[in-house]
């Protein structure tokens, strides 16, 4: 027992939040509460053009005539109290932000992202090397972009979403929204109105980026709501991988934070798309942590293309995301890869929605959810055939890991077929790790903790292997940290 | 459409008409708990797709106004039009209700298993308080406890070793339409005793009507139960049958529903395990075709450790039909060393037939093995080309793949004389024809 002790004692101190810290840096902030002069005053605040002004407030009327008097949805498996949506900051900037090199960075700013992992002047000098090109995003506007002119000479676009309003206008008006309405839901309405900024890339016909796309989020100031809104489009027979990657400071108030990612892909084009998320979770009493509501969706518009979601999400304190395809194009291709992992008093609510619309479209869907302490996990995804989808092929798996028997798997899958050539096959399994297996290893000198974490390393295996090889080693490591401290 | 609040005013009058005719009108308990399940039929209102659990179906013309008490009155049925229902089963025990009454002219009670007693609602008072049970109802089940006239209360005894299956046969005659009947059953089978009940719903094709059916089940310690449901209504008939089963330690159920009838279907069943070792095998196949629509609903509530449940759904799905299937697996945080799985197939062979599936799994416990599977397709075209190349042309190999499809589920059925019964129906429905066929069932 003394050795099972010493265990729970090292996953204690590895399961502290080592990214809960917070920068001290000037900010500039809209006054508190949501209203029309607050979407003016961001909209101001960016120099935006008068379009997308016109766009927020539209969206701002929907939210506030349409779906705020009928509350926030009710549908997804998770608890928490009302949010006052008066009771937030929804603007705030670091000051300093016209900048032409790094060394013009808050040296502050700087010492964060080297505390979280990403020594990022050091990505410059190893460009040839790693290329990474990272388009940091600190609370909600851009600082600074690495590796900009490299893409611009393969004629990529990559960077803040507010750059690209400003200097690429026209593709931002053709393609915001497209994906994601402004009337799509709840949080993507509450977004379109107030988002302050994100990533925005284009990649012309026929480019194959040749770096994967980088941003690290994190939300800093306190009670600052984070919208972050991504557009990524790949032109024709283009293909470019983009990864997210997510840390936050340790707080005790929740936070609210609704992104909204749109992808496109036309003909011919691919999209991967990754994610670590990793935000403050709350304590071990289910204290404070991230409301994670994001929306995503990635567009198939042209024939052959491909879009495909990876995602490895251990943080927050409530999570309600569902990246989604929508397989207009023939041909085109829609994957999910999914480890969803939570402990504690974590609740998660995610899973994908494969909607097949043009003909021999085919969706992948492969999505482990592990649940420990007093955790909810629920997958909750859709497949939609439409009559058209000829030939259309999904397949899915979802498998549950229970860790103890104070925590809940759920598993809520909707199928909806009108396409009698169209092949659907969902299978969907929940168990603990079994005794046999444990006892395998164990009697192999391997003691209970890294036999536990070798199963469940396998559980997750068909889904780490699908994330870029930066993002595997931290995924990895998050694997671990989240839930060793479940063991026993 | 009606507005919900009119059609619940329209079934509160009729419940005032008809309150002194229901069993146990005397009865003031009874009357409270019939006045308590009107009152929360009326608060929930008719279902609609706006609640999950009716995401998927649209209750149509119940939407649009109430239906009016069914005639009490019908002739010109004779026990020879009832055993042309049922070949395989004629000659049996079997009750038979008409428009939601007990005919005894053309019950027969003769061959009744020993020990298996039978009652009629009405006759029944000691037990009624028990049939009308209105806990975690939902509306429909409610406005059927507030209006059901009568139904069957089968029970048996104690160790009773099982016998003859007991065929209830429920037969509309509707008049001009617009007609519902609610029919209320009890089953309990005590403990060590074991016993077969098959239900069988018609109806003549033509006017509209509603069948409303709800039937209680408990099944003892180690005792078992095996329930057969074969749902042919009319053409444009609405038929809705809820089941809900208790089954104690030790105790088996199996269940087996055939659905081909109506113009829309929804047969939904609920088994909750209240004592451990105790299992359940929920099987069912439907085949629609025409612009049926029909809707197989489970939910297992694993509330005890050690139980054990297996399901097994098929739908066969032509012309416009549409298939719904969900299936929900709850296992509770002491429900340790569940065993529960489930598969749901669905073979779609026209290009507008539609199928829905929704196999829902939610788990408390850590020490179970749970799964569900789901598959919609055509036919394997590798298994359509091994028969065409034997010289088979197309339209027999897939109606003999249909077949094959079908004849899996109806064949593994136990008592000799249901499997003749469902195989015969089966058969009847795949002669019907495939891409094109139009009629449900017939009576």
């Amino acid at each position: 027992m003394a050795a099972m002790v010493a265990t729970i004692e090292t996953v204690r101190e590895l399961s502290e939040y080592k990214h809960g810290f917070v920068t001290e840096i000037d900010e500039e902030r809209a006054p508190k509460g949501l209203n029309e002069d607050i979407v003016r005053f961001i909209s101001a605040k960016k120099e935006e053009p008068e379009w997308l002004l016109e766009w927020r407030l539209k969206a701002f009327r929907h939210w506030r005539d349409r779906l705020l008097p009928a509350a926030e949805p009710t549908w997804a498996r998770v608890s928490f109290p009302p949010i006052d949506f008066q009771d937030s900051y929804y603007f705030s900037a670091p000051k300093r932000k016209e900048l032409n090199s790094l060394d013009e960075v808050d040296p502050e700013l700087l010492a964060t992202y080297a505390k979280l992992g990403i020594p990022l002047k050091e990505q410059e000098v190893l460009a040839g090397v790693k290329n990474i090109a990272i388009d940091a995003v600190f609370d909600s506007v851009s600082v600074a972009t690495t590796f900009k002119k490299k893409l611009q000479e393969m004629g990529i676009i990559f960077g803040s979403f507010s750059d690209a309003v400003k200097e690429h206008p026209e593709l931002v008006r053709k393609y915001l929204g497209s994906v994601v309405p402004y009337t799509d839901n709840f949080y993507a309405a509450l977004n379109s109105a107030v988002f302050s900024d994100g990533s925005f890339a284009y990649i012309p016909p026929g480019v194959r980026c040749p770096m994967e796309l980088s941003t690290y989020f994190r939300i800093n100031a306190s009670n600052t709501g984070q919208f972050e809104r991504t557009l990524l489009i790949a032109d024709k027979g283009a293909y470019v991988s983009y990864l997210e990657g997510c840390t936050a400071p340790q707080r005790d108030e929740n936070q609210l934070h609704a992104a909204v990612v749109e992808l496109v892909a036309l003909d011919d084009a691919e999209v991967k798309y990754s994610t670590v998320q990793n935000w403050y979770p709350g304590d071990a009493e289910g204290k404070g942590g991230i409301y994670n509501f994001v929306t995503k969706r990635g567009a198939c518009k042209g024939v052959n293309s491909k879009i495909s979601w990876t995602q490895v999400e251990t943080g927050s304190a409530i999570t309600w995301k569902y990246p989604s395809c929508i397989l207009q194009g023939d041909n085109s291709v829609g994957e999910f890869y999914s480890v969803a992992i939570t402990n504690n008093h974590q609740q998660a609510d995610t899973g994908t929605k494969m909607v097949h619309i043009g003909r021999n479209t085919r969706s992948t869907i492969i999505s482990k959810g592990i649940s420990a302490g007093k955790s909810q996990n629920t997958y909750r995804g859709l497949v939609r055939i439409g009559p058209k989808a000829e030939g259309a092929r999904n397949y899915t798996q979802c498998d549950s890991l229970l860790m103890g028997d104070t925590c809940e798997a759920h598993t809520t899958p909707y199928i909806e077929v009108k396409n009698r050539s169209a092949q659907v096959e969902h299978e969907a399994t929940t168990s603990k790790i079994s005794e046999d297996q444990l006892f395998y290893l164990r009697q192999r000198g391997l003691d209970a903790e890294d036999a536990v974490s070798m199963i469940v390393n396998g559980f997750c295996k068909q889904v780490l292997q699908e994330l870029p090889m930066e993002f595997a080693v931290e995924a990895q490591k998050l694997v671990a940290i989240s839930l060793e401290g479940s063991v026993g | 459409m009606a507005q919900a609040t009119d059609i619940s005013r329209a079934y509160a009058d009729q419940f005032a008409r008809l309150r002194a005719t229901l069993p146990g009108a005397k009865d003031p308990k009874l009357s409270a708990l019939r006045e308590g399940a009107l009152a929360r039929f009326a608060k929930a209102g008719v279902p609609t797709p706006r609640l999950e659990d009716w995401k998927y179906t649209r209750l149509g013309a119940l939407l649009d106004g109430a239906f009016e008490p069914s005639s009490p009155v019908v002739n010109g049925i004779g026990e020879d039009a009832i055993d042309a229902l049922s070949p395989a089963l004629a000659g049996g025990p079997r009750l038979v209700f008409v428009n939601g009454l007990l005919r005894a002219d053309l019950c027969c009670l003769d061959g009744l298993p020993a020990g298996m007693r039978v009652e009629s609602l009405g006759a029944a008072p000691a037990d009624l308080a028990e049939a009308l049970a209105d806990r975690d109802a939902d509306a429909l089940w409610s406005l059927n406890g507030a209006l059901a006239r009568d139904g069957a209360i089968v029970t048996v005894a104690k160790d009773a070793g099982e016998g003859d299956p007991l065929h209830i046969v429920h037969l509309a005659r509707p008049g001009a339409g617009g007609e519902a009947s609610h029919t209320r059953h009890m089953i309990r089978i005590e403990p060590g005793a074991a016993a077969t009940v098959v239900e069988s719903f018609f109806g003549p094709d033509g006017a509209a009507y509603w069948s409303n059916a709800a039937c209680l089940i408990r099944v003892g310690r180690d005792a078992r139960l095996r329930h057969f449901r074969r749902q042919q209504e009319g053409a444009a008939g609405l038929h809705r049958t809820a089941v809900r089963v208790e089954l104690d330690a030790g105790a088996a159920y199996e269940s087996f529903g055939l659905f081909l009838g109506g113009a829309i279907g929804r047969d939904e069943i609920s088994v909750r395990f209240a004592g451990e070792g105790a299992s359940c095998t929920l099987d069912g196949i439907y085949l629609g075709r025409g612009t049926q629509h029909l809707d197989c609903t489970t939910r297992v509530f694993h509330a005890v450790p050690r139980c054990t449940s297996h399901e097994t759904y098929r739908g066969v799905l032509d012309d416009k039909a549409h298939g719904v299937f969900q299936g929900l697996i709850r296992v509770e945080k002491q429900a340790q060393k569940t065993d529960a799985h489930m598969l749901s197939k669905t073979l779609l062979l026209s290009d507008r037939a539609a199928v829905d599936a929704k196999p829902e799994l939610e788990i408390l416990a850590d020490d179970v093995q749970c799964s569900h599977g789901a598959t919609t397709g055509d036919l394997d075209p590798a298994s359509l080309f091994f028969l065409r190349s034997r010289g088979l042309p197309e339209a027999r190999a897939r109606a003999m793949l249909v077949e094959a499809f079908i004849t899996q589920m109806v064949e593994g059925i136990g008592p000799d004389a249901v499997r003749a019964d469902f195989t015969a129906a089966a058969s009847a429905w795949s002669a019907g024809g495939l891409g094109g066929g139009m009629t449900g069932g017939r009576a």
